[in-house]
């Protein structure tokens, strides 16, 4: 592609000649051969884009607020120089450069390498993609530039922040009927040695007694306890009502908090936990224990996105059928714009299951992008508290989360029937 | 090598880079098209004409061997005769275009008139060639103008003179050992201008004789002169005899000649316009185009052809009765074979150095006429034949067809280059071309943006502002009012319903509320706040 200089230079040489010609001055003429040729010599000595990129991340997971150091390495394979080369790694816009720079501006030798490092904060959960690199080459004098994409790519996810929330679960008025994971005396899935037995077809090989096979020739294998765990439902509302209030503040972000804060402190505590997202549909994660369920969890924190108007009903109803017994069930929702909550927690309560509501005050947080006028905010506020007082009528434990309260402390603050 | 394979190729093509090289590949491939259509026309070899470059029995070569010989430098212009304003010493060049086979090209130009602006131009040549040439002429330079139905009509009209178009039939002076197309054109004195002037042959150098003595002045006291001494008029000289020939009369042979209007080639001294050979009286042209000599009454009855005499060759001069020697003159003949090889140079073509002809013109004056119209141009006229080093004759091959590969596309595009440089019409446009060129460089070319990182996440949020006038009504914060009486009494909805209302007076027990409750009508903004704080405090007590 020609540059300004370049297309100017070049009007430039033709108008030259032809005024020249017009007005029969050589002198003229030859200075916009000159020009001419200056552009066309050039045009033959430009640079390439030729090179070769590996880009190392520090981390291909991580949390919300964290930073990720990102390393570009550049090699020219070539046997030409680069001449001037722009390197341009491209960076989603919800990060956040925080030192260095993702651009380099370098004119690399044959087989020359250099490096390019910055440090990326991920201020906002998603699944991200680095890349690809957007090269430019010019020549020396900056008349012509070419782009090229070298299309490589580095995915990461950003989780959603986990809050210490130990102390005040600890604390709260929740009732503590689920404390983990308890340990049975009878064989099943567990983690503590129970008894040996005969090794039957079907046994997994992992856990075949090695140590006892060698001394008594037998297959011999070890039985585990059967944990006994409390199946915990996280249920998420995603719908597109809950995006409201900033981008980083705003009942789905935080209630993304709440819910892996709350899934980690029940499988640090070998619970199972379930999460159930819903928005335009239902996504739901079968209740599970252990690092991976952990990792699903947040990788499923880490795509939500507002969208839809599924009704809390349909989603216990659909789940109905999956809900253990008694099971304790989180609702994270800011509980706007859904006239099936009070019959659905009325029907999840009916049924036995200690429901918790975890409300995120929209009407606060929408305050913090609209000015609502006094009158108004005060009665949404009236109308909020008639409906969370009415939940609270039929046995949930609900709490009024402000937007500048820390989840620890929303916690503590469970409003009672 | 990896042969790339059937799926990869489609999915090459589906892709967009592919899709993107089939469109430039079919673009380029309609702009190649296009182009060599256009210049297609222009490539074509065709037989050429008239050409002093020619070796053929119709073209010139000998005339320009001649003028070489005389060591005459010998140019040609394939472009445009618009370079004749380029020329430093128009006194020492003769122009010479002989057969316009083609019409200029029209592009726009200013003119004098009213019209301001002419789109079309004549014949033959631009306006602005016209000009050209006849300012060349002004300024002291020699044309020579032989055509007979070609385009020589607007170069023509420039002078007063009009080409008829149509062929001359002479019934008299055509020659029988050729045919009827051959016409002999008698002049008895070349130099004979006007009725009034006499014979003025002291104009030309060959012939200039002061002294009456039979010798020219240039070669007054030379008995046998040498090459040099005779300059350009060698001519005339026949060393077997050792005999100058002083005659100033021609014996022109014409191949199918037209003539000039009658109404625009008279004698016109006024205009320095000297017409010298006609035809004679029994000559006739074919108005009627059909080919054959009509006769009729006086040459006015409807469908005979015109009788004469006409004037088949003037001579115009800026100078009166051409007596200034440094002054322009242009010669104008009504047949453009004056001058080939086959009638030029009867002695080659006897030898067969012109290829087959199957004729054997008669020995004629063609030759001495055109070296005497060169010398007269060329050489001094003050007794000592001197040559400009600068003297130089050109032929106009730009109305020519080209023999070489794409030289008519060539001269086309060096055609529009002179046109583009030279008309001032053409200079303007050129002129706000690049003025637009420069505009649209720096108003739309842009530079590549430099890349940057662009943070942007905290500048957007979502609100629902349809809804606060609604929250701000009386009957919606009356409704608030009682579900919250009826969730602090924990009833139904039903029992709240079918309360009666003294029940629900007792229930509130606020006079102010109760009335909020049961009066409809409208409130003010400090009643509303108002009855808001005490809804507020209400579930409190």
């Amino acid at each position: 592609m020609w540059t300004r200089k370049a297309s100017i230079l070049g009007a430039g040489g033709v108008s030259l000649v032809l005024v020249g010609m017009m007005m029969s001055n050589f002198q003229m003429m030859v200075f916009g051969v000159a020009f001419v040729a200056f552009l066309a010599v050039n045009s033959w000595i430009t640079g390439h884009g030729d090179i070769q990129v590996v880009r190392t991340l520090s981390a291909d997971n991580l949390y919300k607020g964290d930073d990720l150091y990102v390393e570009l390495e550049i090699t020219n394979p070539s046997w030409r120089r680069t001449q001037q080369l722009e390197i341009y790694d491209n960076v989603p816009h919800e990060m956040k450069l925080r030192s260095g720079l993702n651009y380099m501006r370098v004119n690399l030798g044959p087989g020359e390498t250099t490096r390019v490092r910055y440090v990326l904060r991920c201020p906002l959960r998603g699944h991200y993609s680095i890349g690809p690199i957007s090269i430019r080459y010019r020549d020396s004098f900056n008349l012509f530039s070419q782009e090229m994409y070298v299309d490589h790519r580095s995915d990461l996810i950003v989780f959603p922040q986990v809050r210490e929330i130990e102390e005040a679960m600890v604390r709260s008025r929740t009732p503590k009927m689920y404390t983990g994971a308890t340990t049975l005396r009878t064989p099943g899935p567990g983690t503590e040695f129970f008894s040996l037995r005969e090794y039957v077809p079907g046994d997994p090989f992992k856990i075949i007694n090695w140590k006892a096979f060698a001394r008594t020739g037998q297959l011999i294998v070890n039985e585990k306890c059967r944990d006994a765990v409390t199946d915990v439902f996280i249920l998420v509302d995603s719908r597109d009502i809950s995006r409201i209030g900033t981008v980083l503040k705003n009942p789905l972000e935080v209630g993304t908090v709440a819910a892996a804060s709350l899934a980690s402190y029940f499988i640090k505590r070998r619970d199972s936990v379930a999460l159930a997202v819903y928005d335009e549909r239902l996504s739901f994660l079968p209740p599970d224990t252990g690092d991976k369920q952990y990792f699903k969890i947040l990788s499923s924190l880490a795509g939500v996105a507002p969208k839809g108007a599924m009704p809390l009903q349909a989603v216990t109803n659909a789940l109905s059928s999956r809900f253990s017994r008694g099971s304790p069930v989180f609702i994270i929702s800011a509980l706007e714009g859904d006239g099936t909550t009070i019959p659905a927690i009325r029907d999840l309560a009916g049924r036995g299951h200690e429901v918790i509501i975890l409300s995120p005050s929209s009407v606060d947080f929408e305050r913090l992008v609209s000015r609502i006028p006094r009158t108004s905010y005060e009665v949404l506020k009236l109308e909020r508290q008639n409906r969370l007082t009415a939940l609270a009528g039929f046995g949930a434990r609900v709490i009024d989360w402000m937007p500048d309260v820390e989840l620890s402390q929303a916690l503590l603050q469970v409003k009672m029937g | 090598m990896a042969v790339p394979s059937i799926s990869g190729v489609g999915n090459w093509l589906s892709s967009a880079t592919g899709k993107r090289m089939i469109a430039l590949t079919l673009f380029y491939l309609t702009l190649g098209l296009l182009f060599s259509t256009v210049a297609g026309t222009y490539i074509t070899r065709s037989e050429v004409h008239q050409s002093a470059y020619g070796e053929d029995w119709n073209d010139m070569s000998a005339f320009r061997a001649d003028i070489k010989n005389q060591g005459i430098t010998t140019t040609s212009i394939v472009s445009s005769p618009l370079l004749l304003e380029e020329i430093q010493s128009p006194r020492d060049t003769v122009f010479v275009v002989s057969g316009i086979e083609r019409d200029t090209i029209s592009l726009p130009r200013f003119s004098a008139d009213s019209s301001v602006i002419q789109l079309v131009e004549g014949l033959g040549y631009s306006t602005s060639e016209i000009e050209a040439i006849s300012s060349f002429v002004e300024r002291g330079g020699t044309i020579v103008v032989l055509d007979d139905f070609g385009y020589a009509q607007g170069l023509a009209d420039e002078f007063g003179l009009g080409y008829s178009g149509h062929q001359l039939y002479d019934t008299q002076t055509w020659d029988p050992d050729l045919d009827f197309n051959y016409v002999w054109l008698n002049i008895t004195n070349g130099f004979n201008y006007s009725s009034s002037s006499g014979s003025r042959t002291n104009t030309n150098p060959c012939i200039a004789d002061q002294d009456s003595d039979g010798t020219p002045d240039f070669l007054e006291g030379i008995v046998v002169p040498t090459t040099e001494e005779l300059g350009l008029c060698s001519h005339r000289w026949d060393s077997i005899n050792a005999n100058y020939n002083m005659n100033p009369g021609y014996d022109l042979l014409l191949n199918q000649p037209s003539a000039f209007d009658k109404g625009q080639a008279g004698e016109n001294a006024d205009d320095n316009l000297y017409p010298i050979g006609f035809s004679t009286q029994d000559a006739y042209l074919d108005t009627n185009n059909d080919g054959k000599l009509t006769v009729g009454f006086s040459g006015t009855e409807a469908g005979s052809d015109e009788q004469g005499p006409f004037a088949m060759y003037v001579k115009y001069c800026r100078s009166r009765n051409c007596d200034n020697p440094d002054s322009g003159r242009a010669y104008f003949v009504t047949d453009g074979s004056l001058l080939v090889n086959s009638i030029y140079d009867t002695e080659g073509v006897e030898s067969g150095v012109y290829g087959e002809f199957n004729k054997t013109p008669d020995i004629n004056d063609n030759r001495r006429w055109a070296l005497d119209l060169i010398a007269e141009a060329l050489m001094s006229n003050d007794g000592n034949a001197s040559i400009s080093p600068d003297a130089q004759v050109i032929f106009d091959e730009s109305r020519h067809q080209q023999p070489s590969f794409m030289g008519d596309t060539y001269n086309l595009l060096y055609y529009i280059l002179i046109y583009f440089t030279n008309d001032w019409m053409a200079m303007l446009l050129m002129f706000l071309g690049l003025f637009v060129l420069f505009e649209f460089i720096i108003i739309k070319k842009l530079d590549p943006e430099p890349w940057r990182h662009v943070f942007s996440i905290i500048y957007y949020g979502y609100g629902d502002s349809r809804r606060y006038e609604y929250y701000g009504r009386a009957n919606k914060i009356k409704q608030i009012l009682l579900t919250r009486v009826r969730n602090v009494n924990s009833l139904t909805r039903e029992e709240f319903d079918a309360l009666p209302a003294r029940d629900l007076q007792k229930m509130v027990n606020d006079p102010v509320l109760i009335k909020f409750i049961f009066e409809d009508r409208r409130y003010s903004m400090e009643e509303i706040i108002a009855v808001i704080k005490r809804i507020k405090t209400w579930g409190r007590r």
